[in-house]
C-alpha cells in the first residue's frame, strides 16, 4: 500500500501513542527503537482487499479523531504524544462498534511493532521463564470412543518435499 | 499477463493440499495412481518458515488472517494458504467422530458406507499411526494448560490432556509459525512428501479457478499461476485429469470454484462454524504462556455445546489482546509470562452461505449466530472466567464490551452471564468450518453422493471438510483424514479396475 507523506507521519504518530516513550511506568519503548509503519504496510498488503480499505479507514478515523471528538482543529501528528494516547483509549472504549473495531486494528498493527522489535520483546518479559523440554510420548488414549491402544509407534518422520 | 502456460496431465488432480487434498494424495498415489497436486500457495520449507510473527502470518495464514465474514459484526475465518493448507498453521489437535454425529450422518444423510463403524476405525487407526498422534505429556503441556488443569479438576469440570499429531513435540509453542523440529506432522513434513515419493507431482502458486467439464464428465482443471511475492497472476495453467478431479480447496474456496464450474443447486450452501473467543487471565506467579505446547488441555463440554482449550498466544497476539492504550496497557506489558488465555469454540447452529464475489477473486461468505448460539457463547465465556479464578488468576480480562474489562473477583463473572450478548460485543475468529458442498445420499438435499462424487458431474469429487453434514463440537481435522481415506480407497480400487 503505498500511503501519502501525510498518512505516514500520522501512522507513526498514531501507533507510537499506543505505548509513548515517555511513559514513566511499564513497558516503555524508546523513541525510535520501534519500526510502527512497517508493520502497518506489511499487515496492510497482505490483507484482503477488504481489510486494506478498513486498515485506512482506521487510520483516516483516528487521524481526524482530535476534529470529530472535538479537542482541537489538527490531525492527531500534531498533539503531544500522552493526549494522543488518552484519545487512542477513549476510542478504543468507544460504544460505537465501528470505532471501537477500527482502532483494534490499529493496535494490532502497534502490537506487532512493539512486540516484533527483539530488545522490546525482551523487555516485556515474555520470555523470561522459557523452558523448552523435550519429553517421552505416551501412548494415545481414545479422545471420544473407547478405542484399542496404539501400539506400534509410527511413521517414519518425513522430511519437506524436496522438489516441485 | 506474462504469458506463462503451465500443461500437465496425470490420472487425478487435486486441489488445494490441506488436511484432505494431501489425504487424498496419500492414498492415490500410494495405491500407484498418477497425481497431481495444485495449490494455490507456496511451499514452505520448514527451516525457511519465518520466526517472526508478523512475517509467519503474512508467508503462511490466508489474507494475514483479515479474511472475514461479511455483514455487520464481520469475523475473521482463519486459513492456512500454503503447503499442507491449515494443517501448517494449526495445533495437531485430535479427536475422532463423535458418535452421536457419526450415526446422525447415517440416520439423517445415508452416509453409511461413508463413515461405517469399523472401516471408518480403521481408517484413524492408520491415520494415528502414520501421523504419530499420542496424548500430550505433563511436561511439556506448559503453565498455560496445568493451570486449566487444576481449575477444571477444583471445578469438576471433564478435562483432559488433548491428543495431537505432534509424537516427539517439545513444546516450543510455535504451531502457527510452522513446528520447528517437524514433530507436528501437517500435511506439509507428512502426507505430501509421501505422496511425492509415491510418484506424485505437486505444482505450487496455482490458483485453480474452474473445473473443464465436457459431456457432463470432469476432464481438468484451469487456473491462474502467481507470483510468489505479490500473489498477481503472471500465466495459467490446464491440468488434464484422465480419471477424476478432486477438490479439496477447503470450505470458502471449494463453493467458489464449484460454482464457477456451473455447479448451482446447493453449492454453497449449509455452511456451520465453531466460531470461538478467549478469555486472558493474570496471575501473581509467571505462567510463561511461550513455554509448553501450543495446545495441550482441554475440557469438552458438548453436552452443552462448547468446548474449552488451552491456547498459547504469541506475544503480539498477547499484547493486543490486553485491554487499553497508553500508559495503563504498557503496566500490563511488563510481565506478559504473568498471563494465561483459554478459548472455547462453540458449536453453532447457525446456517450461512458461501458464494463467489462478484468481478474479484474473492468470496462472499455470510454467517449470522442464532440467539441461541450466542447463550452458548455467553456461557462458554462465563465458565472460563469461573475457570481463571479457580487457576488462581487476580485479573481476568473477559474482552466483552458493555461489561468492566478487568474482573477482579469471582462475583463479577455474573455480569457476564446476566449480559444480553450481540455480536458486537465480542470478538470472535473462526478456524473451524464445514459444509456448503454436504454430502448425503439425496441428490435433493446434497451436492455430492457418500463416495463424495458430484451428483451431478461424473468424475468430479469433493474431498474436504465441505462435505460435511454438519458440524461436531469438536476438532475437525481427523474427520476430515478419514472421510478421505475411506473415499479415496474406494476410488483407487475402482479406478485400478476399471484399468
Ligand atoms: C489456526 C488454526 C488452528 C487449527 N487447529 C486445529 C487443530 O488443532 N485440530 C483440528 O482438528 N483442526 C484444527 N484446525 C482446523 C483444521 O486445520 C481444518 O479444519 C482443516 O485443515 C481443513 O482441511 P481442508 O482440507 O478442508 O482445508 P485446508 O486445510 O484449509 O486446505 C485447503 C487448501 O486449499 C488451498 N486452496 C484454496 N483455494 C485454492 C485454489 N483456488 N486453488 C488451489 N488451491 C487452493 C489452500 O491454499 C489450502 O492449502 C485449525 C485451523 C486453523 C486455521
Amino acid at each position: 500500500m503505498k500511503l501519502l507523506a501525510l498518512e505516514r507521519k500520522n501512522v507513526h504518530a498514531i501507533l507510537e501513542a499506543f505505548a509513548p516513550h515517555t511513559a514513566t511506568e511499564g513497558l516503555v519503548p524508546q523513541k525510535d527503537e520501534v519500526d510502527y509503519v512497517e508493520a502497518y504496510e506489511i499487515i496492510a498488503d497482505s490483507s484482503t482487499d477488504r481489510a486494506r480499505i478498513g486498515v485506512r479507514a482506521a487510520l483516516w478515523m483516528a487521524m481526524l479523531a482530535p476534529m470529530w471528538m472535538g479537542i482541537a482543529l489538527c490531525t492527531m501528528a500534531s498533539l503531544p504524544i500522552m493526549d494522543r494516547a488518552r484519545i487512542i483509549d477513549r476510542m478504543l472504549a468507544s460504544n460505537t462498534f465501528i470505532v471501537r473495531e477500527l482502532t483494534l486494528l490499529l493496535k494490532i498493527g502497534a502490537a506487532f511493532a512493539l512486540m516484533g522489535s527483539r530488545s522490546v520483546r525482551a523487555r516485556s518479559n515474555y520470555d523470561r521463564n522459557a523452558v523448552k523440554r523435550p519429553s517421552d510420548p505416551i501412548v494415545l488414549r481414545a479422545p471420544v470412543r473407547e478405542r484399542p491402544q496404539v501400539s506400534l509407534p509410527l511413521v517414519a518422520r518425513t522430511s519437506s518435499p524436496g522438489v516441485v | 499477463m506474462a504469458r506463462l502456460m503451465l500443461e500437465d496431465e496425470a490420472d487425478f488432480v487435486v486441489v488445494g493440499t490441506g488436511a484432505g487434498g494431501a489425504t487424498a494424495a496419500r492414498v492415490l498415489a500410494g495405491a500407484g495412481h498418477s497425481l497431481i497436486m495444485l495449490e494455490e500457495g507456496p511451499l514452505l520449507k520448514t527451516a525457511e518458515r519465518p520466526k517472526e510473527l508478523i512475517h509467519a502470518m503474512r508467508r503462511a495464514m490466508r489474507d494475514f488472517g483479515t479474511f472475514t465474514t461479511r455483514g455487520m459484526h464481520p469475523f475473521p475465518l482463519l486459513q492456512g494458504r500454503c503447503v499442507g493448507g491449515s494443517t501448517a498453521i494449526n495445533s495437531g489437535i485430535i479427536w475422532r467422530t463423535p458418535e452421536d454425529v457419526r450415526r446422525d450422518w447415517i440416520d439423517n444423510y445415508g452416509l453409511e458406507e461413508l463413515v461405517e463403524e469399523k472401516g471408518l476405525d480403521r481408517a484413524f487407526d492408520i491415520i494415528e499411526d502414520e501421523l504419530g498422534v499420542v496424548e500430550t505429556a505433563e511436561e511439556i503441556s506448559g503453565n498455560n494448560a496445568l493451570r486449566m488443569k487444576m481449575a477444571a479438576q477444583k471445578l469438576g469440570l471433564p478435562g483432559k490432556a488433548m491428543a495431537r499429531n505432534a509424537k516427539d513435540c517439545e513444546g516450543r509453542g510455535e504451531c502457527l509459525q510452522g513446528c520447528p523440529g517437524e514433530a507436528r506432522q501437517s500435511m506439509d513434513v507428512s502426507y505430501i512428501p509421501r505422496a511425492m515419493r509415491d510418484g506424485a507431482r505437486l505444482h505450487t502458486l496455482c490458483r485453480a479457478m474452474k473445473v473443464r467439464i465436457e459431456n457432463g464428465r470432469a476432464v481438468g482443471v484451469e487456473g491462474l499461476v502467481l507470483d510468489r511475492d505479490t500473489r498477481k497472476p503472471v500465466g495459467k495453467f490446464f491440468v488434464r485429469a484422465r480419471r477424476g478431479v478432486i477438490i479439496a480447496a477447503s470450505v470458502v474456496w471449494t463453493p467458489v470454484i464449484l460454482r464457477r464450474s456451473g455447479l448451482r443447486g446447493l453449492v454453497g450452501e449449509r455452511l456451520q462454524l465453531h466460531p470461538g473467543s478467549a478469555v486472558v487471565g493474570r496471575f501473581p506467579e509467571p505462567i510463561s504462556m511461550g513455554t509448553g505446547a501450543t495446545q495441550a488441555y482441554e475440557i469438552p463440554m458438548r453436552e452443552r455445546g462448547f468446548k474449552i482449550e488451552s491456547l498459547t498466544l504469541p506475544p503480539e497476539m498477547l499484547a493486543t489482546r490486553l485491554p487499553g492504550a497508553g500508559p495503563a496497557w504498557q503496566k500490563l506489558l511488563t510481565d506478559l509470562d504473568h498471563y494465561a488465555q483459554w478459548a472455547s469454540i462453540v458449536r453453532m447452529k447457525a446456517h450461512g452461505t458461501v458464494r463467489p464475489a462478484f468481478a474479484s477473486h474473492d468470496a462472499d461468505v455470510r454467517f449470522t449466530p442464532l440467539d441461541r448460539d450466542l447463550k452458548v457463547m455467553r456461557e462458554a465465556l462465563a465458565t472460563i472466567a469461573k475457570l481463571m479464578f479457580a487457576a488462581g488468576a487476580t485479573e481476568v480480562y473477559p474482552g466483552i464490551a458493555r461489561i468492566p474489562q478487568v474482573l477482579t473477583d469471582p462475583s463479577q463473572v455474573r455480569l457476564i452471564e446476566e449480559l444480553d450478548l450481540t455480536t458486537a460485543d465480542i470478538h470472535m475468529m473462526c478456524s473451524h468450518l464445514f459444509g456448503t458442498a454436504v454430502a448425503g445420499r439425496d441428490a435433493a438435499t446434497s451436492v455430492v453422493g457418500p463416495d463424495l462424487q458430484a451428483h451431478d458431474v461424473r468424475d468430479l469429487y469433493v474431498m474436504d471438510a465441505s462435505v460435511f453434514p454438519t458440524n461436531m463440537g469438536v476438532n475437525p481435522q481427523h474427520t476430515i483424514m478419514a472421510l478421505v481415506w475411506r473415499a479415496a480407497e474406494r476410488l483407487a480400487e475402482r479406478a485400478r479396475a476399471a484399468a
